[in-house]
């Protein structure tokens, strides 16, 4: 099944750049398992920067760079290529935990959602969100936009009912409630640069546990 | 045969001969091919890096280890997916978030059975691969100049599109605009045009 919602054009373009930190990369790249028009559309992209690449005005090498160059080959052997593994998670995320969410460090975060950190950097943090099958997740809000990328399950929220590929962008200061639903847990890659801000009663006693 | 107006009746030559010289390094470890990759290459990957903000020395430095990066992974090059300006780009772009940025590129193997495939793919992934890369290169050089430096800024200042913006003094939509204005071209000469 292929996927409903889709990062915008300027998310694609700066994924294909390289322009754009590990755990938003994260997010494309996993999308992309999920999605054959968003992987054309970087490969476009990628094409368009191939080409761009190759009419920059070029930068001239030291004298000795290539002399220095080819003394080096010996000592550089083919790079084994290694076949594609099938895993229970999409490869780029499998890619951080051997393939296997079980082997991740995983954390309460409010009763029914456990989370495990993928990435985590000053610029922004990626991490596993697990929903059992039917929890409402605590009202919260967040001080940037964050995106969530489903794995499996699914959850919906006030704009739209979000299943696996699928990559669904919260927008900043506004009030989200996910519920996962009924038939099985769902499990998310969560990528944001600010820890979740709970409101309403039950929340601030979970609190201490976020982040 | 009748080549149609929009359509190359070649695959770009120098395309080609940068292809065969990857593949020559590929399969028989051909120095003189590398040699001529390097002599190409090298310099524009250094220019990549200068662009980005990286002082001259570790742009030289790194401008080799992504040619001898080129040099071990010649066989994973696969003409059917992209040119070699197109791979080598790539190499010198995951070289650099990972020894300038100490990040790791996440990127799919397009190899992966498990990828989620499309049934009905559209007009242009039938393209061949030379052919459309020459259409983007046509596209790309017959850009309006405002639409052709939105695009050049966001792929090489790594500069999100609020910063760009701020550096050509428009307004963030106005960058938006541009860039997709750029991309509905190059998309409109893949696809469309057949």
């Amino acid at each position: 099944m292929s996927a409903s919602f889709h990062p915008s054009d300027a998310l694609l373009a700066a994924y294909a750049a390289g322009a754009m930190d590990e755990a938003t990369a994260l997010a494309v790249a996993t999308h992309l398992a999920f999605c054959p028009r968003c992987r054309a559309e970087v490969t476009r992209l990628e094409a368009l920067a191939g080409a761009t690449f190759e009419s920059l005005p070029i930068c001239a090498m030291a004298d000795d760079a290539l002399a220095r160059t080819l003394a080096r080959l010996d000592r550089t052997p083919p790079a084994p290529r290694l076949p594609a593994r099938g895993s229970a998670l999409p490869g780029p995320i499998g890619a951080y935990c051997g393939g296997d969410s079980a082997r991740l460090s995983w954390h309460p975060v409010s009763p029914g959602i456990d989370q495990a950190i993928l990435v985590s950097s000053d610029r922004a943090q990626a991490r596993l969100i697990r929903m059992q099958a039917g929890v409402v997740s605590p009202r919260h809000r967040h001080a940037a936009a964050e995106v969530n990328v489903v794995l499996q399950g699914a959850y919906r929220d006030a704009v739209g009912h979000y299943r696996p590929g699928d990559f669904a962008v919260e927008a900043a200061n506004r009030f989200y409630r996910p519920v996962a639903d009924t038939d099985q847990a769902c499990l998310c890659l969560c990528v944001g640069d600010d820890p979740i801000r709970p409101s309403g009663l039950l929340s601030r006693l979970f609190a201490p546990f976020a982040g | 045969m009748i080549a149609r107006d929009d359509t190359p009746a070649d695959p770009d030559p120098h395309a080609q001969t940068m292809n065969a010289r990857l593949r020559a390094v590929a399969q028989s470890r051909d120095q003189a091919a590398f040699s001529a990759l390097f002599l190409y290459y090298a310099p524009r990957i250094k220019s990549y890096l200068r662009r980005l903000g990286a002082e001259d020395a570790v742009a030289e430095e790194l401008a080799q280890d992504a040619m001898l990066t080129v040099w071990s992974k010649a066989a994973a090059f696969d003409p059917e997916r992209a040119s070699a300006s197109t791979w080598i780009f790539a190499i010198a772009r995951n070289l650099r978030i990972d020894r300038l940025r100490h990040e790791r590129r996440p990127e799919i193997d397009p190899d992966d059975p498990d990828l989620v495939v499309d049934p009905a793919p559209p007009a242009d992934e039938a393209l061949e691969t030379g052919r459309r890369e020459q259409r983007v290169r046509t596209a790309l050089t017959h850009l309006p100049p405002d639409q052709a430096r939105v695009v050049a800024l966001s792929f090489f200042e790594d500069m999100p599109h609020a910063e760009i913006a701020s550096r050509l003094d428009v307004p963030l939509g106005t960058v938006k605009s541009r860039m997709r204005l750029a991309m509905g071209r190059i998309k409109a000469l893949l696809g469309e045009s057949r």
